[in-house]
């Protein structure tokens, strides 16, 4: 009879460390959504003697020579003269160079850019590539082969041929 | 059907054009791309602009940024983007703004040159003229010399002479004004723009060039000075210590602007050589302006003492007078003392305020104060310098002696007549 007394009470003070524990929880959650990461214009970059790029504007500053292992092989001494970057509305940057077979989705993460994907836009390197940001979409244009390529994070969207 | 051949190749032909334009039109350009180009051509035209020599010039680079404008007004927010914290608009209004700066000190420019051109123009016909003036003095100072005349001829010849030195200060006093008008308040980035052009119009002769005339001119004043000595008066002297004072206050307003124009690459020395020079000069017309105002006070006997400045002539001025008037109300002035007041009232107001007057005033040999307070003193001494009538003091003491003379045989006549009653 008094075990049966006990129980409301049990689960009273079963309720009060859950709901504390989901505040708590939510306290940490705090999300702002729809934010627009987007740059409405490329970045060019010129890589210094060691590699480093900046992007004053944007305030990014990395080391392009990870990419041209990964693009020319580790023992390339394959150097690039500009390297063309922007992001897109989710916040992801896509990275590509002249000679590059693909464009590089990087995620931003706590000091570093994690590989998202590897987008291969061209079999024999791209030449004079340039990054456009059309509707949220980023568009990689190719002048000499007169082709735009619109690009997500996952990889291609579309591809059309501008006679 | 041979007709529709024929017709074939030229509608293929219009085909391709028309796929080839359209595909030109539809070719979608790097916006990176595309602020690059903007760039570039903006740089250019501000480069265009801060170059631009003449006002058509800037008219035409008005043409091109409204060219510019309308090429790019389509992409206005993606420049907005791409350049900020500037915008498209506002680098657009900053092009403008320069042009229309860089139009109106081109204007200015522009005026100042017509006017040095002018000016060139002018400063040869005066320096033919001149040296024309000058040929004629040069040959009456030597008939002058070699006089055998008779006074009434020399003399004839003395006033021509001095004529021609007046005529000549006259064009020299008028080719001041002209240059101090055209090259007054000039800056020194309009100084430099309008070097380059005075230098592409080749004044680097003699003849057209301002630097040369004024170094001439103050050397040829300085010759006349040394050359001439018997035959002219205090007024030339006085003209020409005016001349040399406009052409020294003219040149220190403007000789940094005439010495970097136009004294080639050595601008410090040629100002240096004319400021020693115009010293110089100023040195030598005191010195005989103010020997033959000595002489002159001295012809008729006017004892002012030494004086070889402006101050010290008032100084000796007012020392003078006022020590005359100081004389005649301590003692009774005669007729003939009265003579000393005369001569220098004459000297002071049919020469220095009359006959001399323009030249006293501006070379301020006086000032108008000055003048004032001189004036005030000779007007004390004429009070004083007045000689005085014995006649009524005279006939007042006599009158006197005669009412006391009457009064005192009056009063013997009262005791007599008394006397003899008692008696």
């Amino acid at each position: 009879m008094e075990d049966q007394k006990m129980r409301p009470a049990r689960y009273l003070s079963l309720f009060m460390v859950t709901a504390l524990l989901f505040a708590g929880t939510a306290c940490n959650k705090f999300v702002v959504k729809n934010v627009d990461y987007s740059h409405k214009i490329e970045s060019v970059l010129t890589p210094d003697e060691t590699g480093s790029v900046t992007d004053v504007r944007h305030g990014i500053s990395f080391n392009i020579n990870p990419f041209l292992k990964q693009e020319f092989g580790e023992d390339s001494s394959h150097t690039v003269d500009e390297v063309r970057l922007i992001r897109d509305s989710k916040g992801y940057y896509f990275i590509t160079a002249n000679d590059f077979k693909h464009v590089y989705v990087m995620e931003p993460e706590k000091s570093e850019l994690k590989l998202e994907n590897r987008i291969k836009v061209s079999d024999s390197g791209l030449n004079a590539p340039a990054f456009n940001m059309r509707d949220t979409m980023v568009q990689l244009i190719q002048s000499d082969s007169n082709t735009v390529v619109t690009l997500s994070a996952k990889g291609k969207i579309k591809q059309e041929e501008q006679s | 059907m041979r007709r529709l051949q024929n017709y074939i190749p030229l509608t293929l032909l219009m085909v391709a054009a028309l796929l080839m334009g359209t595909g030109q039109t539809f070719a979608q350009q790097s916006d990176y791309q595309l602020k690059v180009n903007f760039e570039n051509q903006y740089a250019e035209l501000k480069a265009s602009v801060d170059e631009a020599m003449t006002v058509k010039e800037i008219d035409s680079i008005f043409v091109e940024i409204d060219s510019l404008e309308a090429k790019y007004a389509e992409h206005e927010q993606l420049l907005d983007n791409a350049l900020y914290p500037d915008t498209y608009e506002g680098q657009v209004a900053d092009l403008k703004q320069r042009a229309n700066n860089a139009e109106h000190k081109l204007t200015i420019i522009s005026d100042k040159e017509e006017k040095v051109a002018a000016l060139a123009k002018e400063l040869s016909s005066y320096k033919t003229e001149i040296a024309n003036l000058r040929s004629q003095t040069d040959s009456l100072r030597d008939a002058i010399a070699a006089s055998e005349n008779s006074e009434a001829e020399l003399s004839q010849l003395v006033a021509s002479y001095r004529e021609s030195l007046e005529k000549q200060d006259e064009m020299v006093l008028a080719m001041i004004d002209s240059l101090f008008a055209t090259y007054k308040g000039l800056q020194s980035q309009q100084i430099a723009e309008l070097s380059e052009k005075v230098k592409s119009r080749s004044l680097e002769g003699e003849k057209q060039n301002p630097a040369y005339f004024i170094q001439s001119v103050i050397t040829e004043n300085m010759q006349i000075l040394e050359n001439d000595s018997a035959s002219l008066h205090t007024e030339d002297y006085l003209r020409m210590y005016v001349v040399q004072e406009r052409f020294e206050e003219v040149w220190n307003q403007i000789g940094g602007q005439i010495a970097t124009l136009y004294g080639s690459n050595q601008p410090q020395q040629w100002r240096a050589r004319i400021n020693s020079e115009l010293e110089e000069w100023d040195h030598k017309v005191s010195n005989r302006m103010w020997a033959s105002m000595d002489a002159y006070l001295e012809e008729h006997q006017i004892d002012l003492g030494d004086f070889e400045s402006n101050e010290g002539f008032y100084t000796a001025l007012e020392d003078f007078v006022k020590g005359a008037t100081d004389a005649s109300r301590e003692k009774v002035m005669t007729s003939g003392e009265y003579q000393d007041f005369e001569a220098f009232y004459d000297f002071w107001n049919n020469k220095i305020k009359s006959e001399w007057g323009t030249y006293v005033q501006e070379g301020e040999v006086l000032t108008m104060s000055q003048i004032s307070s001189i004036d005030q003193e000779v007007m004390n001494w004429q009070d004083e310098a007045k000689p005085r009538s014995f006649i009524i003091p005279i006939l007042f003491g006599a009158s006197l002696l005669t009412i006391i003379g009457l009064v005192i045989v009056l009063a013997r006549s009262r005791h007599k007549n008394g006397s003899s009653t008692t008696n």
